[in-house]
């Protein structure tokens, strides 16, 4: 879908216009570190310290700032990165582990910072989140049929908890792409705010292969400068909020 | 059956299955690395031979489009009580495969009267896999993306072996590493690396040297897969003599070799 590439490539872009960005990486298969320029080999560092919640090489950390010090770092553009994954040794009441991805946004009520999460692909997450359990949901959809299935849910489950959404067009080569997206998408489920097309994009693909961020290797390749643009947006609702 | 077994002593050469025998295979990778279509075709290949019940553990919509849709094919046969709950819980798919929706049963919270949660259904069906009722069947199971504590040590019990699908990539080379970390708390499981969307040698090279795991099959770049996709056919039914299918094939038998 390209969630991982796009949150990551957001972030910096916002980090970038004088945001204070925090990237919570909620995947169980965190990759947030990779899009966001951090390198394999740190990024595993971060996975390794959450896997060893499991097997108690790592110890819990029940405060949020303990918790963003064990699992987090510095990323590029002064973007901070948590891995948050879900893990199932949980301790009870635990912040750094009992919490699920939707439980930690809400946490972050006075969270000053804006906060990009990277959920778990298909609609778990956002199924369990409460009544505007965020601010802004981005649905990233493809032109496939799988891609546009799971979409129409994100959209259905935003609209059910009062979360405005984005739908996000990734990969599209042509209008008729978007047109597709736009279409499949109907009038019977949650009408997104926008649609918001990012195009296929070699330059975007390369970096994926090669483990680095588009915003270092192809900072002005159309899908980055669309992902600019999103920024954009999301900054300017956020300052209308 | 002989059972590989990962680690100390290891031959990448011991068979899984040999022919005939029922093969239970679990398919693991990151998102999008080709899970649900390997795990498809696996099953219609291996119908070929037997009846094979597919899990479907993801929640994403996959194995179920590249199975196909079902066609005028027999579905479970006998009026033993296994086989009409077995009826009853699952799907029929093309060539008298039958798929179990585990990951939508799950998230609904129900697997019916009997099956309550995915983990007892899991634990029923190792227990029913070394018994009688599919003790002659193949099982595939679908795996959700990336490493799973729970999945590995629970919902895939049933397996032999667990196929990891890696891309030449470094985000999927490091799920396969991720979970090839986890799937040790498995011993007894076998596991091998299939590389797909492989476009050339290189591609397959670079593999085997990020992740210092043998390439067990490679799946070349198949542009029949978007082909079928598009249309809404399984591959198998679109291109049966497509390069993907081919290799699918040749993972059978050198599962068996
Ligand atoms: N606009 C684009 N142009 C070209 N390739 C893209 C684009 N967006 C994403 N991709 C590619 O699509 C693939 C999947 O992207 P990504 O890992 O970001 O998806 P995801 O939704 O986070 O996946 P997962 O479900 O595994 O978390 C990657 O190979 C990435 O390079
Ligand atoms: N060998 C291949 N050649 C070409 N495309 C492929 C190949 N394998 C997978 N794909 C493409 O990759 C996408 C993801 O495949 P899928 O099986 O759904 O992955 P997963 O189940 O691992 O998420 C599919 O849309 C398919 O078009
Ligand atoms: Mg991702
Ligand atoms: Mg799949």
């Amino acid at each position: 879908m390209g969630k991982t590439t796009i949150a990551g490539t957001l972030a910096r872009a916002l980090s970038r216009s004088g945001h204070d960005v925090l990237a919570l990486d909620c995947d169980a298969n965190p990759m947030l570190g990779i899009s966001l320029g951090l390198g394999a080999e740190r990024t595993e560092e971060l996975v390794s310290a959450r896997e060893g919640l499991e097997s108690g090489d790592t110890p819990h950390q029940p405060t949020a700032a303990g918790m963003e010090e064990t699992f987090g770092t510095d990323a590029p553009d002064g973007v901070r990165l948590v891995v948050a994954a879900r893990v199932e040794q949980v301790e009870p009441g635990c912040m750094c582990c009992g919490v699920s991805p939707h439980q930690l946004l809400r946490d972050m009520e006075g969270e000053s910072r804006m906060v990009v999460g990277d959920l778990e692909a298909g609609t778990g997450t956002l199924m369990r989140m409460p009544q505007g359990g965020a601010n802004l949901a981005l649905v990233i959809t493809q032109p496939t049929a799988k891609a546009m299935q799971v979409a129409r849910h994100a959209l259905e489950a935003a609209k059910q908890r009062a979360i405005p959404a984005v739908l996000i067009a990734n990969r599209v080569r042509t209008d008729a792409d978007v047109e597709l997206i736009r279409t499949t998408m109907g009038p019977q489920v949650g009408i997104p705010m926008a649609i918001l097309a990012v195009p296929e994009d070699a330059a975007v693909a390369q970096a994926d292969q090669d483990g680095l961020a588009p915003a270092d290797v192809a900072p002005e390749s159309p899908a980055v400068l669309a992902v600019q643009r999103l920024g954009q947006s999301v900054s300017e609702f956020a300052g209308a909020r | 059956m002989k059972l590989a077994v990962v680690g100390e002593g290891r031959s990448e050469t011991t068979p899984i299955g040999t022919r005939g025998e029922p093969l239970r295979i679990a398919v693991s990778g990151k998102g999008g690395a080709g899970k649900s279509l390997v795990s498809g075709i696996l099953a219609r290949v291996l119908a070929r031979q037997h009846r094979v019940l597919v899990v479907d553990l993801d929640v994403l919509p996959g194995v179920a489009l590249s199975l196909g849709r079902p066609g005028g094919s027999p579905v479970v046969r006998g009026v033993a009580p296994f086989e009409r709950l077995l009826e009853r819980l699952t799907e029929p798919a093309p060539d008298g495969v039958r798929l179990l929706p585990a990951a939508t049963y799950a998230s609904r919270g129900k697997v019916g009267p009997v099956l309550t949660t995915l983990a007892a259904f899991a634990g029923a069906s190792h227990r029913l896999a070394r018994g009688r009722p599919l003790a002659r069947w193949s099982i595939v199971g679908d795996l959700p993306a990336g490493p799973r504590p729970t999945a590995y040590r629970q919902y895939i019990a049933y397996a032999d072996v667990l196929l990891v699908i890696a891309e030449p990539t470094v985000q999927s080379i490091l799920t396969a590493q991720r979970v090839l970390r986890m799937s040790r708390s498995r011993p007894e499981l076998a596991v091998r690396v299939v590389a797909n969307k492989v476009a050339d040698e290189e591609d397959a090279e670079l593999l085997e040297r990020e992740l210092g795991e043998p390439i067990f099959a490679t799946i070349p770049f198949d542009e029949e897969v978007r082909a079928a996709e598009r249309c809404g056919e399984a591959l198998v039914d679109r291109a049966p003599d497509s390069p993907a299918v081919v290799a699918v094939e040749e993972i059978v038998a050198a599962l068996r070799a």
